[in-house]
């Protein structure tokens, strides 16, 4: 969409809006149709718009949709006729910014891709020139050079609601002393930009530990955001914020939602990466719960959304088991206050991992065949009737691992799955209901996989995706159970890498820890 | 522009799915010998290149087992054949009316159009991203070359609407290649075709195009002219425009898609 800049001459009315959209600009114009603009073309600062106009009657559809968005045009025209929208423009009720910045370096505004290769270029239809468009958030709408986002100004009516908290199980000492700290923190939302890490290992129960903060925020008219890389924990996450606030507006946004549940009212807030660039200047208290995700990057696009989402004074919450070095090193200096959940709620130590040659398994698996230590190990879990998550670090490996298998061990029921895979669903579901014995695997797949008495190896752990965090998530999958607080994590390599020490070290650390 | 150095590097990242991948560029490309890798192995292994046709004509893939349009038995060339005569039923049926009992629709596509590649146009045309039609607009105007001359290049036209929705129209970036001229414009903007049946599909594109000004302009008589697009369904749309160039004067009129879609997909 192109736009006529009114000049100011031409404006003794202040009250209207500098900028009109294409179709709105009568063709009789002298000159407007030679003076189009793209926003991106224009200097930001001289986009002005009116005051809000305390008695103009906003429409509701609108409030509900942008408040605490920033939205491409298009979105909101799929839904809204322009019209309508302009008129709230004039009122001083919405406002236009370009989506992309060309200098000093091409970025895209909604996502903060700078990336030269995620950018493409076609003669466009709209702005009818050469226009850069955005490969990296294509999926959320394209995001171009004359593709405006729209953000809402009407004031926000501070909620007087009484939020319930629904959630009436126990916290045990370890949880109880986290979600106390947490909470303390949310007293003081309002000065400045704070942050906060939740360490607590795989296991120790961290979305019980959250519900005492996210109640006081609700309860303190503070909407709140708890962001996810992976739509898994979003879907997992969802029922349990229900239940915890009955009665909250409770939404989960993810990829492929309809229109009509992406756009609306939510007072809790459950996204992923991408859906989070939706929201804008809207959380004050923000919670990143990565809980367990492998390869896990706190990225720099989930860094990018979350800086846009939450409000200037606002807390953002890390609860990880293994946080990045930097978070560490914060935490260490005293600059990053945190609590440690050392200990599982079931009291529990973590199993400590077990190193394990296993020769050039890369020689034998070229001839379908698995290494000895590996298959030694398969037949003791086999007798004892356990379960097995294998790990492997290419999705290239599974056949060959699932045919190896297969030859050593003829009765058994093995499975492979990665993180694309159509079936994923149900294979995963066939796993957790015990008709398969052996799940080969790329990644953890949804952290809900708690599956009693499962035993865990690693194959080729020396591979460089097995980091020290990836190891120790892979390790946590194991012993969740009270009644099973115990098993195997073995991982079979040929050469040990510092990776595999540090993640065992790690272990041993937290550990000594929790007995503290 | 990337510099030549660029392309020789180790990695090159896939077009599609943005992930790193070694390339095996190496000097067989810098001397022009291969094409330049966009697709990671992964996504170009999802590929299902046409390499054998089931009817002269339409240039329908021949794998599908239990279609009752094709003699799984034939196998015809992938290329334009000059003289065409294994026609599938749908053709068959078409030289049945009267204004295609002298002339003819000569298609071929790159790819059959399977889930993967119905991802890769969604990609290119509805969530807009353009830069895909690199990945075959070359491919394209090398699968024209067994058609023997061609005059004129042309695409299918969008309607007004939906060129603004988009922002490009995909057929143009797709002929890129080319040098293309707009032969036509649309008459009536048609209802999505998906929603009809055959019959009422073809009463819908019936006069759905005309000349264009330029079309006009350009004399077409005894012409060989080539429309690009990017889906072959039905071919009621391709035919549907070439009629009209065939009232111009054209003497062929011959089509290249990137997907032919079969029935066995869209049912
Ligand atoms: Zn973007
Ligand atoms: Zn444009
Ligand atoms: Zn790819
Ligand atoms: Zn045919």
């Amino acid at each position: 969409m192109r736009f006529y800049s009114i000049p100011k001459e031409e404006r003794p009315n202040s009250k209207m809006a500098r900028l009109i959209p294409e179709p709105f600009v009568p063709i009789d114009h002298p000159h407007a149709m030679n003076l189009l603009v793209r926003l991106t073309d224009l200097p930001h600062n001289q986009n002005t718009f009116p005051q809000v106009n305390g008695t103009f009657q906003e429409t509701d559809e609108l409030r509900k949709m942008m408040t605490g968005r920033r939205l491409l045009l298009d979105e909101i025209t799929a839904l809204i006729p322009l019209q309508l929208i302009q008129e709230h423009v004039n009122q001083g009720f919405i406002q236009y910014e370009s989506a992309m910045m060309t200098q000093p370096k091409l970025t895209c505004k909604r996502c903060g891709n700078q990336d030269p290769f995620l950018f493409g270029k076609i003669q466009c239809a709209r702005c009818r020139q050469s226009c850069r468009y955005c490969r990296a958030c294509l999926m959320m709408g394209r995001v171009s050079q004359c593709s405006p986002l729209l953000t809402w100004h009407g004031d926000r009516r501070p909620s007087k609601k009484e939020h319930i908290l629904g959630w009436e199980g126990t916290l045990s000492p370890a949880q109880n002393k986290a979600a106390e700290a947490l909470k303390e923190q949310v007293s003081d939302l309002y000065e400045g930009h704070q942050e906060f890490l939740v360490w607590a290992v795989c296991g120790s129960g961290k979305t019980e530990m959250l519900y005492p903060a996210i109640h006081k925020a609700l309860n303190q008219g503070d909407p709140v955001l708890v962001a996810t890389p992976r739509t898994d924990v979003v879907l997992e996450l969802l029922p349990r914020m229900t239940a915890a606030f009955p009665n909250t507006k409770v939404r989960a946004y993810y990829g492929g939602l309809e229109p009509s549940e992406r756009y609306s009212e939510a007072e809790l807030v459950i996204a992923t990466t991408h859906q989070l660039l939706r929201f804008y200047h809207h959380f004050s208290l923000v919670i990143i719960d990565e809980v367990d995700a492998f390869p896990y990057t706190y990225d720099a696009k989930l860094q990018y959304a979350v800086k846009n989402a939450r409000t200037r004074a606002s807390l953002t919450v890390y609860v990880t088991a293994t946080p990045p070095n930097l978070l560490i090193r914060q935490a260490k200096i005293g600059k990053l206050p945190h609590v440690r959940v050392p200990r599982r709620y079931h009291g529990h130590d973590l199993p400590v991992p077990k190193l394990t040659w296993a020769g050039n398994w890369k020689k034998r698996l070229e001839k379908d065949r698995l290494p000895f230590a590996l298959i030694f190990w398969f037949r003791e879990q086999i007798e004892k009737s356990n379960q097995v998550f294998l790990f492997v670090p290419h999705i290239q490996l599974m056949p060959k691992v699932v045919n190896g298998i297969k030859a050593s061990c003829q009765q058994v029921t093995v499975e492979a799955v990665h993180a694309n895979d159509p079936d994923r669903r149900e294979k995963v579901s066939k796993f957790r209901e015990g008709a398969t014995r052996v799940l080969v695997t790329t990644t953890i797949l949804e952290r809900g996989v708690t599956v009693k008495g499962v035993q865990v190896a690693v194959f080729g752990a020396e591979d460089r995706i097995f980091t020290e965090s990836a190891l120790v998530q892979i390790a946590g999958r194991v012993g969740r159970s009270p009644d099973q607080p115990d098993g195997d994590v073995i991982f079979f390599h040929h050469g040990k890498t510092k990776e595999m020490i540090k993640a065992v070290r790690h272990i041993k650390l937290m550990n000594k820890e929790g007995i503290r | 522009m990337t510099s030549w150095r660029d392309h020789l590097s180790e990695t090159n990242r896939c077009l599609y799915c943005h992930e790193v991948f070694s390339g095996e560029v190496n000097w067989t490309w810098a001397l022009g010998l291969s094409e330049e890798k966009l697709l990671c192995p992964a996504c170009e292994g999802k590929l299902e290149e046409i390499k054998e046709t089931g009817c002269d004509m339409c240039g329908r893939p021949v794998e599908q087992e239990g279609h009752e349009f094709v003699d799984s038995t034939v196998k015809r060339s992938a290329s334009f054949v000059s003289k065409p005569q294994f026609l599938c039923r749908d053709c068959s049926r078409w030289g049945e009316e009267d204004r295609w009992k002298n002339h003819s629709l000569k298609h071929r596509a790159l790819y059959s159009y399977n889930d993967f590649l119905q991802e890769v146009m969604a990609t290119f045309k509805y969530r807009g991203d353009a830069e895909i039609a690199t990945l075959f607009s070359g491919k394209l105007k090398k699968l024209a070359k067994s058609a023997g001359r061609i005059d004129v290049v042309t695409v299918i036209p969008l309607a007004d609407d939906r060129l603004w929705e988009r922002g490009f129209n995909q057929a143009e970036l797709l002929a890129g290649a080319f040098r293309v001229r707009h032969l036509l414009v649309r008459t009536v903007s048609t209802e999505k075709q998906s929603k009809r049946d055959r019959r009422g599909r073809m009463a819908a594109l019936e006069g759905a195009f005309r000349m264009s000004e330029e079309g006009e302009r350009l004399e077409l008589s005894g012409k060989r002219v080539l429309i690009v697009d990017d889906i072959y369904t039905t071919g009621s749309t391709l035919r549907s425009a070439a009629s009209v160039m065939y009232e111009a004067g054209a003497v062929e009129v011959l089509a290249v898609t990137v997907a032919r879609a079969t029935g066995k997909l869209k049912k």
